[in-house]
């Protein structure tokens, strides 16, 4: 199989993860701000002395989606090298060709495989 | 070539997948952390004012039983400063004694014959010394305090009858006098004394249970007069 095609392969994977880590970070967000909505208009049942607590814990939540995004931002990283050198090798030629694609599979195998 | 490429390519997929199980494993951490200090904490409050509560219960139980405990020392102080007085005036009784004689009886017995058995009965026991004074007591063997030695000499001599539990109501119970009272009527005092109204050539006094035993006073011997009550005879 032609280089490319792999390289396509690998970059739709990738795409599809960050489509999949985005909803689950906004699931986060979502639901650490429910959880302080919900108390700030007294909706959840608490004793008093907990309300702040409760706020606290909303916002722990919804800061716990830092490591989805942090997860996005790394596979957008490696998206944009590998396209920058499937670039490169699509308008190299001959020995040039030949090295850019070992490099692309020692890359992938580097990064990619982790 | 080929497979080694579509190796790589599987190995790639395979580790996305478990890289996304990771990411849940290591956002649920902190998750099931916070969730299960807010149950700690939530129960922890709970508990905290459940306790509180009891003891605010306990605390209005306490306030009502010092609120009772004060109204009882009051009692008690009052009833102490009562009895202080009735010493003082016990002491000084000595010197408001009157003496009277069988002479007295065949003079009144004629007008009054049955306030005059009532007085020799009372002679005699003073005599005999053997009725005491008894706070509380109703009986010759337990002994009398004054209301309920007259309630005692009226049910045996009079007409009136008096109800036990009405002994302390006497002034209540019998028909009341402005002045003058006749032999045989009771004379009611400060502190509780209820004494027997005798007149003896134009001298009046009183005969009944004091402090110091059954005694003869004169009409004025220390307490206030509050009132008298009629016996009917």
């Amino acid at each position: 199989m032609d280089v490319d095609l792999y390289i396509d392969q690998i970059i739709q994977t990738y795409k599809n993860s960050i489509r999949f880590r985005i909803g689950f970070a906004l699931l986060i967000i979502f639901i650490g701000l429910l959880i302080i909505l919900l108390n700030a208009f007294n909706i959840l049942t608490f004793p008093n002395e907990m309300k702040s607590l409760v706020s606290v814990s909303g916002t722990l939540v919804s800061s716990v989606c830092a490591f989805p995004i942090k997860e996005i931002v790394d596979r957008k990283n490696r998206i944009k090298l590998i396209s920058e050198l499937s670039e490169q090798h699509k308008h190299s030629t001959g020995a040039d060709k030949k090295k850019l694609e070992e490099l692309i599979w020692k890359f992938i195998e580097k990064n990619v495989l982790g | 070539m080929e497979n080694k490429n579509e190796q790589i390519l599987s190995k790639f997929q395979n580790e996305e997948k478990r890289s996304r199980k990771r990411m849940f494993l290591y956002t649920s951490i902190p998750l099931i952390i916070t969730v299960v200090l807010i149950v700690i904490s939530y129960l922890s409050v709970d508990n905290a004012n459940t306790q509180v509560k009891v003891l605010e219960i306990q605390k209005q139980d306490l306030e009502v039983t010092i609120g009772e405990l004060n109204n009882s020392v009051i009692l008690k102080t009052d009833s102490l400063a009562e009895m202080r007085k009735v010493m003082e005036l016990a002491i000084n009784y000595k010197d408001k004694r009157h003496s009277f004689n069988f002479s007295i009886d065949k003079e009144l017995f004629s007008v009054y014959p049955k306030q005059t058995r009532l007085l020799s009965e009372m002679r005699e026991l003073i005599d005999d010394e053997k009725v005491k004074w008894h706070l509380g007591g109703n009986s010759l063997e337990k002994g009398f305090d004054s209301p309920s030695f007259a309630t005692y000499m009226i049910n045996k001599f009079a007409k009136t009858n008096i109800e036990n539990n009405e002994r302390y109501k006497l002034k209540e119970v019998l028909p009341n006098l402005d002045s003058s009272p006749e032999v045989g009527d009771l004379v009611f005092y400060e502190h509780g004394y209820a004494m027997f109204y005798f007149k003896y050539r134009g001298k009046p006094f009183v005969v009944g249970m004091t402090p110091i035993g059954l005694a003869s006073l004169t009409l004025d011997f220390g307490p206030k007069i509050i009132g008298y009550g009629k016996v009917d005879y």
